[in-house]
């Protein structure tokens, strides 16, 4: 065998010798990310509560762990002026039921649950799903540490039609952080629906029916309701018509529990003894001078880069930081959306823009343009993407469809690759506060 | 970053990060401490950039690069000559023939990766162990395909002079 091939061979089974603690350097890497993002003021988006679920969706969470003592629920009172309830009364369950769902070690059937998780928040979603079969459960702190303080649960259960499974995690927002208003559903997969609704006493509650998957991967449907009070406390569950959010087939054609059902699960009082132990969500790094001007700007500037024949159908984008439009030039709808961030200086050299031209006052544009990656056959993406010397990066993205995940609407997309780099190169971004 | 996006993110670096920490190994010639703060930062770095290293056509393999440019970064930063190799970690467990020829095998071979120079030992480890070709191993260390060329012929040389033959031995007693 040649000298090279007895290396590769060495480097192979050398290599795959070497292991680590694979879900501790995930995170690792997530909180320098997130480190390094707040350093560039790039607002960082997002809960601890999406993140808990995101964890445990990357199956960064095991099951098992250390055990924690199983107490029983205390009777929760309701809050006579919350407009929240207690399901086992509103439901009329009574603990003889709750029997039936098992204690943690076993299901009603007598089967082990083999490392079900022991934990009270486990224990709560147990006893507040109706009657079924629960096969295997976790908690976890947000984290995805198993059951130490957990805000994180989540069964596998059958309700007699199709396993499932069904999560539930509670955190604490700041304000500008919170889950309490629907998502761009431009970017989620079509098909998809939310309903907010103000609840009293200033609580939101969002109900989104839609999909693990947004792209067009077959996938679970990912039913979520998630409340949010004036506080910042948030009461996230999630459901999925299979026993695993990925990786498994369908089991049924929807997650067992109706949209009202979920939301009478995070409607629960039984929930609120758990956010003793979860401490204030950190305030967000004060941005005045430094951040990112708002989305109303970012969007009302962006029309005006590109170029004026093209009508604007749908304005949208809540993220900070990104926004998009969909435009129209009587050819048919062509999506546009923007990144405006605010880089480091020194990261200018990031390997995006390896093959970058520099332009004549320092500027450097990449031009990509391929398939699009969340849509369908004919989806063709454009894009300018540049970074000036002082860091502020603005990549100006043109699709021929409407949105992301949606047919396409003509052949190449409306705004022509020229007309994106003048858009991303336009002077008046750097003049936006 | 949006909440999709997060779980995206998540599941790559899951993934990803056990590839990643092995060639980081391998970089490193066996330090494992050294290679996971290059995982963490390659991670990072993945994450701030996420929006748009997703939508290249190959996000694993971008990551890779971007693991070989923060090692290279590093030793830049570093400018102190060879690091020295970490304490090796154990071996998986377990006993007879086999264990012990993987542990020796282990031994030699990163004991012969820390005597090269850095970019030496990148230009192994993308050619051998992560089988890119000339082109793409000069793209991700952003240097020539002569200058790959040179160090890999380099790189070799070297090898064979530590290894010799053994190589050859310790690899076909698996």
């Amino acid at each position: 065998m040649p000298f090279e091939d007895d290396l590769g061979a060495a480097l192979r089974q050398t290599g795959d010798t070497f292991s680590t603690d694979n879900r501790a350097l995930a995170a690792a890497g997530l909180a320098q990310g997130r480190s390094v993002r707040r350093r560039r003021t790039v607002a960082v988006v997002g809960t601890v509560a999406a993140v808990a679920a995101a964890v445990v969706t990357a199956g960064l969470v095991v099951p098992g762990g250390t055990a924690r003592e199983v107490k029983p629920a205390n009777p929760s009172t309701p809050d006579p002026t919350s407009s929240r309830i207690d399901n086992d009364q509103h439901k009329g369950n009574d603990s003889s039921k709750d029997k039936d769902k098992g204690d943690g070690s076993s299901d009603g059937n007598g089967a082990t649950l083999g490392g079900a998780p022991q934990s009270e928040l486990f224990t709560v979603l147990r006893h507040l799903l109706p009657e079924g079969r629960i096969l295997s459960g976790l908690a976890s702190d947000a984290e995805g540490t198993p059951n130490a303080g957990a805000t994180f649960a989540q069964a596998v259960w059958d309700d007699g039609n199709g396993a499932s499974t069904i999560s539930v995690s509670l955190s604490r927002a700041q304000a500008g952080q919170r889950q309490d208003e629907c998502p761009d559903l431009a970017l989620m997969k079509p098909g998809t629906t939310c309903k907010r609704t103000e609840l009293p006493g200033e609580a939101v509650l969002v109900v989104i029916k839609g999909w693990e998957y947004q792209d067009n991967r077959t996938g679970p449907k990912d039913w979520r309701a998630i409340l949010t009070t004036p506080d910042g406390r948030q009461i996230q569950a999630d459901e999925w018509n299979a026993p695993a959010q990925k990786g498994k087939p369908t089991t049924r054609e929807n997650p067992p529990l109706s949209a009202a059902q979920l939301g009478d699960l995070v409607l629960s009082t039984r929930w609120d003894r758990f956010f003793s132990d979860i401490p204030e969500a950190p305030a967000q790094p004060p941005q005045p001078g430094t951040g990112l001007p708002s989305a109303a700007k970012i969007t009302t500037l962006l029309k005006d880069v590109l170029p004026q024949r093209l009508k604007v159908l749908e304005p949208g984008g809540q993220e900070a930081g990104y926004q998009h439009i969909t435009v129209d030039d009587g050819h048919g709808a062509t999506f546009v959306e923007i990144d405006f961030q605010r880089w480091d200086p020194a990261d200018v050299d990031d390997p995006i823009f390896t093959k970058a031209t520099v332009l004549s006052d320092g500027t450097k544009l990449v031009k990509r343009s391929g398939a699009g990656d969340k849509g369908g056959a004919g989806i063709v993406r454009w894009t300018a993407d540049t970074i000036r010397p002082g860091g502020l990066r603005v990549a100006v993205t043109a699709f021929n469809s409407d949105g992301y995940h949606r047919p396409v609407t003509r052949k190449t997309p409306g705004v022509s690759m020229d007309e994106l780099v003048k858009a991303a190169t336009d002077p008046r971004w750097a003049e936006l506060k | 970053m949006h909440e999709d996006r997060t779980k995206e993110y998540l599941h790559f670096a899951a993934t990803r990060a056990a590839p990643l920490f092995r060639s980081a190994c391998l970089l490193t010639g066996g330090d494992t401490h050294l290679a996971e703060d290059l995982v963490q930062e390659t991670l990072g770095k993945m994450y701030v950039t996420w929006r748009r290293a997703s939508r290249v056509g190959n996000p694993a393999g971008y990551a890779q690069t971007v693991l070989v440019r923060t090692f290279l970064t590093h030793r830049r930063r570093r400018s102190s000559g060879e690091a020295p190799v970490g304490e090796l970690p154990d071996v998986p467990t377990g006993s007879g023939e086999s264990d012990s020829d993987t542990a020796l095998l282990r031994l030699t071979l990163l004991d012969a990766l820390a005597r090269l120079a850095p970019k030496d030992r990148a230009v192994v480890v993308l050619r051998y162990w992560e089988d890119r070709s000339i082109e793409e191993t000069a793209d991700a260390m952003r240097v020539s395909s002569s200058a790959v060329r040179t160090r890999s012929v380099r790189a070799l040389a070297k090898l064979r002079e530590l290894l010799g033959d053994s190589l050859a031995e310790l690899v076909s007693s698996h």
